[in-house]
């Protein structure tokens, strides 16, 4: 139950700038993971909490002792942070147990730890394997109770499901994060999928360009990203002009009144933010109408391209079991937006709104 | 109006590629205790060459060129390297061909041909050119030469491809048959490319050990850099020309090691991690299994059948001399810790300049590991007078020592122990020894559990090769040994000069015989005699 803390780490590497002033806290006995695209500085961020790269600036402490700072350098092995590499990284040559023992005091090794942490990744009775007899995912669950063993005071695991196709990798991330709140470990994730980040962490902290640009619980980086690049970063993300109108919580869109959270200050064209499953579909007669352009079906839900009698083109998530039955629905947005100004939107090229 | 991920992931990519790219290069760390031991080792390994610069340069402009300009030198050049040319290309031939047949192919009996063609490196080449010689009457000339040559060295190209066509991943072969690639336009594209550097490396050995061999083409009287070397030291009249000639076979050796530099794809090394290691399927060879078995057991039947043959028959004359089996008993006790003592350096020189290229790869290693190349190239006998005058000069109380043979050793074979440990290095990548620091162990103790451990294999096999290889050596041993202490190879040698082929036998075949165990060994290390595992 060790709490960590970054004050503007900074690191290059001749003139590229890989972190620029990051702070993160991660509190006691929570996961936090770090989520950004390739390059981002994710991955030199957990290389230099590990310590296996020096700090340019800033400061790392574990429970309010530095580990890392101006003039101090404690290398890897003091620092009681470990890691879980992408392929686990597992020792070829030794045994499941003598992996897990690895990490382990003399004494610790005669208790019934080994056992134990094996049983919280799922793995009992494995302890005499070799690596090389095991699977990939069976791999990374060995290298989580490699890492967990001494109780550290921090895991780090550096996308550690990327390698593991997809229905394994929904498993082993359920049970790595029981085992990590089970031994009430504290961790770092660091991940590219975003739908990763937000269903195992306690906080996801978004990353871009070296910079952390929100930290936040799962739920408000979805719902109230700090900026139109977040929003489109952690989920498919829906851009409308809007107008303001008396009341404070509202604004005027093509898609009818639209309910927002706040308004950004200053002055400049609103353009709002809403999820494609905010937006509903309905048979009944709406404000407004629209014409369904096309569909992907996905089994458990659809999406569908939409055209508003305006042009303007939206789209909308419905549950699989849910398709409109005629081209022409009904639209309304449910629940509230995110109200951002248009020319924050207007400098990121990339954020392709139709 | 839908923004998605991967596009603006897509965003700003060449300044993510040069961040991922800087993160990589700085994620390998430093290690200056690693380079200052490599640099030391090199030092030690270049004792022998530094002194030949040296003395050459003492001999003076005008003496070196008017040494060098000569129609004969001239010849001399043409003869080294025509040879060089024709061996190592033969070897290629051979050692890729006997390769692909053994490790790829629904071949009968392919652990048998394995090891039948991994064997010729327990003949030295002396010992196969004296089997020839006599055995065909007139057997001598470039030609003579090249055949012997190429019969013995072509195990050098056939282990390191052997064992990285067992190691290589069928997948990228499999998408290049379905892309609809023939099997032979895979073979050539795909896979020869896959293990490039196992190739240039194995051909790089060949043509190193052509310019230097000495043995094979004295007794074949073909006029090379070695032999005119060693008739103007024995002679003893001209010994600056004689270092003049050396230093130019040095400048050879230069040029043929730049030309591997400057043709090496800048990302030819790449270590498989993790992952699952699959068997390629054989090729069915049909039609072509007669033809196949047929050349592979004719070239094990020129390589091995005919030295065999030729010392067996001598041997019948050579143990009924009265007092033989004490002799040689003697001569090989000499013989095995002698090699002993130098594998054993040389593999104390070769490791951290083997770690050094495989965990901090850079300028310096690179440098490091080609000066390491020079002294492979020269002569034994180079060596072995290098040394012998160092050691009267500098180094008096290593003269006439297991010491300074030993060194000698490290001088001639440093490359081939460099090689083995940089390949076993691979075996522990540095994310092991991230996750090892990680869970509270220092350097030291990850070196203990697990570098060591990893790399050991492959190692001891680099040993076993320096070990076999010091125990063909030849030249440096006859002028490095200790006073009154002979071994197997120079028994040898004393008596075939005078003649005595009888009395030679019995060395021969108990040299080709305890050369053949650490060639079983190195043979097994490849992978190649494992079966394949049942589907």
């Amino acid at each position: 139950m060790s709490h960590l803390e970054l004050h503007g780490i900074a690191k290059r590497y001749g003139s590229v700038t890989a972190l620029d002033g990051v702070d993160l806290a991660v509190a006691g006995g929570t996961l936090l993971a770090v989520l950004g695209p390739s390059g981002c500085g994710k991955t030199t961020l957990l290389r230099c909490v590990a310590g296996f790269e020096r700090l340019d600036a800033g400061e790392v402490s574990v429970d309010g002792r530095a580990v890392a700072g101006p003039g101090l350098h404690l290398p890897p092995e003091r620092r009681q942070i470990v890691t879980v590499p992408q392929e686990g990284a597992l020792f070829p040559h030794l045994s499941v147990r003598r992996n897990i023992e690895y990490g382990l005091t003399r004494a610790e090794r005669r208790t019934d730890r080994v056992a134990e942490v094996l049983a919280l990744v799922g793995l009992t009775g494995y302890g005499d394997r070799m690596p090389h007899h095991l699977s990939g995912g069976q791999q990374q669950r060995v290298a989580v109770a490699r890492a967990m063993a001494p109780r550290p005071s921090l895991i780090l695991l550096d996308e550690p499901f990327s390698a593991l196709d997809a229905g394994l990798r929904a498993d082993l991330r359920r049970d790595v994060r029981a085992a990590l709140q089970a031994d009430h470990a504290t961790g770092i994730l660091v991940t590219h999928d975003q739908s990763e980040a937000l269903s195992i962490a306690d906080q996801v902290a978004v990353m871009r360009d070296g910079r952390v640009l929100q930290c936040a619980p799962a739920a408000e980086v979805y719902r109230k990203p700090a900026d139109p690049w977040v929003a489109a970063f952690v989920g498919e993300a829906l851009f409308l002009p809007a107008r303001s109108t008396p009341q404070t919580a509202t604004v005027s869109t093509a898609l009818g009144p639209v309910q927002v959270d706040t308004l950004p200050p200053g002055d400049g064209d609103l353009v709002i933010m809403a999820r494609p499953e905010q937006i509903r579909v309905t048979s009944a007669p709406a404000a407004v109408s629209a014409t369904v352009v096309g569909h992907d079906f996905h089994g458990h839900d659809a999406t569908l391209s939409l055209r508003l009698d305006d042009g303007t083109q939206v789209t909308a998530r419905v549950p699989g079991h849910a398709l409109p039955e005629t081209t022409v629905v009904g639209l309304y947005v449910e629940g509230v937006c995110r109200a951002y100004h248009d020319h924050d939107r207007a400098h990121r090229p990339n954020l392709v709104t139709a | 109006m839908t923004a998605h991920p991967e596009a603006t992931a897509a965003d700003s990519s060449k300044t993510m590629a040069a961040a991922r790219y800087a993160g990589a290069m700085s994620a390998r760390p430093k290690r200056p205790l690693l380079l200052a031991l490599s640099a030391v080792a090199v030092a030690v390994a270049l004792i022998p060459v530094v002194y030949l610069a040296v003395r050459t340069a003492q001999a003076g402009w005008a003496a070196i060129v008017e040494d060098l300009g000569t129609v004969r030198v001239a010849r001399l050049a043409v003869h080294t390297l025509g040879l060089a040319v024709v061996v190592t290309a033969g070897c290629l031939v051979l050692g890729v061909g006997a390769a692909v047949l053994v490790v790829r192919t629904d071949l009968p009996g392919r652990r048998g041909f394995a090891v039948l063609a991994a064997l010729p490196l327990a003949v030295p080449t002396y010992i196969a050119a004296f089997a020839w010689r006599s055995t065909v009457d007139g057997f001598a000339g470039f030609w003579a030469a090249a055949l012997v040559l190429t019969l013995c060295s072509y195990p050098y190209v056939f282990l390191p491809v052997a064992a990285a066509l067992t190691k290589a991943d069928p997948a990228q072969e499999e998408v290049s048959r379905s892309l609809g690639r023939t099997a032979w336009q895979t073979l050539t594209g795909v896979t020869l490319r896959q293990i490039r550097p196992a190739l240039t490396g194995g051909g790089l050995l060949v043509a190193l050990y052509v310019l230097s061999d000495f043995g094979a083409v004295s007794i074949l009287r073909t006029d090379t850099f070695t032999r005119a070397i060693f008739v103007a030291f024995d002679l003893g009249f001209d010994r600056t020309g004689a270092l003049v000639l050396a230093a130019a076979l040095v400048v050879i050796t230069m040029l043929i090691l730049a030309g591997e530099e400057a043709g090496r794809r800048k990302d030819a090394r790449y270590a498989p991690l993790g992952g699952t290691r699959r068997m390629a399927a054989p090729f069915h060879l049909a039609r072509l299994r007669r033809p196949a078995v047929f050349a592979l057991a004719a070239v094990a039947a020129l390589a091995i059948g005919v030295p065999a043959v030729s010392l067996a028959h001598r041997m019948l004359q050579g143990v009924s001399r009265p007092g033989a089996w004490t002799e040689v008993a003697a001569a090989a006790g000499n013989s095995l810790w002698l090699s002993a003592a130098g594998a054993a350096f040389t593999m104390l020189l070769a490791l951290p300049l083997g770690l050094l290229n495989a965990k901090a790869p850079g300028r310096a290693s690179r440098l490091l590991d080609r000066l390491g190349y020079l002294g492979h190239a020269l002569p034994g006998l180079v060596i072995g007078l290098s040394l012998v005058s160092f050691g009267v000069s500098f180094a008096y109380p290593l003269y006439q020592t297991a010491w300074l043979l030993a060194l000698g050793y490290a001088a001639l074979f440093l490359p081939l122990g460099v090689a083995a440990v940089a390949g076993a290095a691979a075996h522990a990548p540095p994310v092991l020894d991230e996750v090892a620091r990680s869970l509270g162990r220092g350097p030291l103790t990850v070196f203990r559990t697990l570098t060591l451990p990893l790399t050991l294999p492959g190692i001891g096999a680099g040993a076993a090769l320096v070990f076999l290889t010091c125990m063909k050596e030849l030249p440096a041993t006859l002028l490095l040994r200790p006073t009154g202490v002979d071994t197997l190879a120079t028994e040898l040698w004393t008596n075939t000069t005078v003649a005595a082929y009888a009395a030679a036998a019995p060395y021969a075949a108990l040299l080709v015989l305890l050369s053949s165990l650490p060639t079983w060994l190195l043979t097994a290390h490849t992978g190649i005699l494992t079966r394949k595992s049942a589907p």
